[in-house]
């Protein structure tokens, strides 16, 4: 027999040992999220009165998966009502089956609970309150989500949008004002950082936006239009440009 | 039953009167499984219809529960536990008998029937109905209790012919198919079984009678299997002498965890709770606790949970001695290792269960049992009262039913509603002006009102504590922000709930 077959076919076997990794991007109402990295999600204003947008967390948390999702910090709590909406991937548990709130006293536990949350095996999705949190700490977090695939949401205040951050994406989340006096809530997301898109043109592309509103009915985040692209060059583009560079 | 009826009404206080009927499902349909006096003084028997049960008694004077044979039996393990007090050989005699073995016990007691008239004296004090018995063998003693007025008493071998021999066959725990068959015959009582010749019994009805006739007198030895009380999953080291060094501590402590594996693997059990305990020289010990969402015992994972503690605990002079004990247990069976990638859908969902309780752990122990928490919905209108949250350690969780579709409820709740001050054009429409948090806030949409108002059987009072009549308003900002404000009817106040975030 061929060496180089049974090799193959060793390694082929090997790799049914090891554990299903999780690599790739989620498509979701704002955008793309690749698996195994930090997203950031910029909103509201510091201070005491701080409120992450947990509309919009909630409903990007509804398309991750199956797995686990937990919430880190007090402020990151929303309300069961927004967590009722099943997975949008499949049947199965409803999102507010699947959470685990934890309510961390201080910022170094509440960066423990996450790096804890993301390099367990059942969790799909981290969502936590970042507030001050430096580099070295988001760096620590994207190693933990590397680890196992899952997805690091990071809620920030709005003031926070500049701060250095190992974070893959960094999105904007504004209020918007809808149409007629029935309006349902609505959010403009703009992608303000994007690392890394190289070697997939579908990608997004800083400055991308997309416009999103919560549907009290059915307790999602619906899209109301597709994305805007930015001023920016498109990422194949960008690519090129790099490696000509 | 009457215990047991009053403790699902909620109060011991409250008197239950009425005929108790425990009904089971058969082939014939909902049977009469058991039933207490006043239902048997009635015309009730076991095996009757209920139909034809409810005929035979008083209309309105008849109390139906679902016989539960498993409760019972576990109940009567309970008791046995308990009667070691009158003597360490307690065995179980289901459905509803427990058989002591009192040899040596009377002494204690002040002689045989006081013993006798104790036991049945506290029985009684728990609610329950009771009769008893003393005799030189289990046979003789299970007949006497069950089929005498009295509480008897024999001391002698000697007696026990004469005694038995008035007792109808079914003292002696015959089928009732051979009883039948010897009643035919003229044999009714246990006097009219001993006339007949011996060596006939066995050819004729089997040697199960001859059997327990001789248990009964005392010329056959019959044993019994006493209940033991489990003892707790425990491991221990003594070290030579006192040591502090924490190297030295850690792998004790592990080597212990793999021994309290190993025993707890041999129950079929594992650990809902452990304790390490760590004796100090001239100081006193220090106890580390930890909980587990789901039986465990993996020793890897314990120890993860346990390190931190171990390795912060305060040593003192040094540690002589380590126990781990495991406090609580739960039934964990023996699982097939799997060295394939899980396919099995089952598999990989008892996977994630694992690896969920192993997260909720680590994050209880550490952060504490209530800063880890699920959520649920209650069946409430009350906004305040609608989310439910409890230890994510607890096992049994309900999600809840979601609220109506189209109910617009905020993404976030503020933990009590905050004043504000509002100007509407009109009583019953939204405000057009808001003064909330120091803020003079523009309204430009709103929508409402959405009236919520109070459980008027359980609450009174008005405030943002209570619950009184409320008019709720979702209003957007010219920044397109919406919040939910309300208006208490009875004070005219205003107030802000909650924010669409």
């Amino acid at each position: 027999m061929d060496r180089s077959h049974v090799i193959e076919a060793l390694r082929e076997r090997l790799a049914a040992y090891q554990p299903a990794s999780r690599a790739g991007a989620v498509q979701t109402v704002a955008g793309p999220l690749a698996l195994g990295a930090v997203h950031e999600w910029c909103g509201g204003e510091a201070g005491a009165g701080w409120m992450p947008a947990l509309c919009v967390l909630a409903g990007v948390a509804r398309s991750l998966g199956e797995g686990v999702v937990v919430w880190v910090g007090k402020r990151c709590r929303p309300h069961p009502c927004v967590l009722t909406g099943r997975c949008e991937r499949g049947p199965g548990e409803s999102l507010l089956a699947r959470s685990i709130l934890v309510d961390a006293p201080d910022g170094p536990s509440r960066l423990w609970a996450m790096e804890t949350a993301l390099r367990s095996a059942c969790v799909a999705a981290v969502i936590g309150d970042a507030c001050a949190m430096d580099i070295a700490c988001t760096r620590r977090l994207q190693l933990a989500a590397e680890s196992t695939g899952a997805i690091a949401m990071l809620a920030r205040p709005r003031a926070e949008a500049r701060v250095l951050s190992s974070a893959t994406t960094r999105r904007l989340v504004i209020p918007a004002v809808g149409q007629g006096a029935d309006a349902r809530p609505r959010w403009r997301i703009e992608l303000v950082r994007s690392r890394g898109t190289c070697g997939d043109a579908s990608m997004v592309t800083s400055r991308d936006r997309w416009c999103v509103e919560w549907d009290h009915g059915t307790g999602a985040l619906v899209a109301l239009s597709g994305v805007e692209h930015g001023s920016g060059a498109s990422a194949a583009e960008a690519c090129e440009r790099r490696r000509g560079a | 039953m009457r215990r047991r009826l009053r403790r699902a009404s909620g109060g011991a206080g409250r008197e239950v009167s009425g005929a108790i009927v425990l009904v089971a499902t058969s082939s014939r349909g909902r049977v009469v499984a058991a039933c207490c006096g006043r239902a048997g003084s009635g015309g009730v028997r076991t095996g009757m219809t209920v139909a034809h049960a409810g005929a035979l008694l008083p209309c309105g004077g008849v109390v139906l529960l679902d016989h539960d044979p498993t409760g019972d039996a576990r109940a009567l393990v309970r008791l046995a536990m308990w009667a070691e007090r009158f003597s360490p050989v307690v065995a179980i005699d289901p459905p509803d008998g427990l058989l002591l073995d009192v040899t040596g016990c009377a002494r204690v007691f002040g002689g045989e029937r006081r013993l006798l008239l104790r036991a049945i004296g506290q029985c009684e004090r728990l609610g329950l109905r009771v009769s008893g018995a003393i005799a030189p063998t289990f046979g003789s003693a299970w007949a006497f209790a069950r089929f005498s007025e009295r509480p008897a008493v024999l001391a002698r071998r000697e007696e026990l012919a004469v005694a038995l021999a008035g007792l109808p066959l079914e003292a002696l725990r015959i089928c009732a198919s051979t009883v039948e068959a010897m009643a035919e015959i003229g044999i009714a009582t246990v006097g009219d079984l001993m006339a007949q010749p011996r060596s006939a019994l066995p050819a004729r009805f089997g040697a199960e009678v001859l059997l327990r006739l001789d248990q009964a007198t005392g010329a056959a030895i019959e044993t019994v299997s006493p209940v033991r009380a489990e003892r707790p999953a425990c491991a221990e080291v003594v070290f030579d002498g006192a040591t502090t060094r924490v190297e030295a501590i850690e792998a004790a402590v592990r080597g212990l965890l793999d021994e309290l594996g190993a025993m707890l693997g041999e129950r079929e059990s594992g650990a809902r709770a452990v304790v390490v305990e760590l004796v100090r020289v001239d100081c006193v010990p220090v106890v580390i606790e930890a909980c587990f969402s789901r039986p465990c015992r993996d020793a890897v994972h314990l120890w993860s949970v346990l390190r931190p503690r171990v390795e912060r605990a305060h040593l003192g002079y040094g540690v002589e001695r380590i126990s781990v004990r495991a406090l609580r247990v739960g039934r964990l069976g023996h699982r097939q290792a799997e060295r394939w990638r899980e396919t099995d859908e089952r598999a990989k969902r008892g996977g994630e269960g694992r690896d969920r309780g192993v997260l909720i752990d680590l994050l209880s122990n550490r952060l504490g049992h209530e800063r880890v928490m699920r959520a649920g919905l209650a069946a409430t209108h009350v906004p305040e009262r609608l989310a439910t949250h409890r230890s994510a350690m607890l096992e049994d969780h309900e999600i809840g039913e979601p609220p109506a579709p189209g109910i617009a409820r905020p993404s976030l709740l503020l933990e009590s509603p905050e004043p504000a001050q509002a100007i509407a054009l009109c009583p019953d429409r939204p405000p057009s002006r808001l003064s909330w948090r120091g803020r003079e806030i523009a309204i430009d949409a709103g929508v409402g009102p959405e009236r919520i108002g109070a459980a008027w059987w359980r609450e009174t009072g008005s405030g943002p504590g209570g619950c009184s009549e409320r008019d709720y308003y979702r209003v957007r900002d010219a920044s397109g922000v919406w919040l939910w404000v309300y208006r208490e009817r009875a004070t005219g106040r205003w107030f802000v709930h909650g924010v669409w975030a």
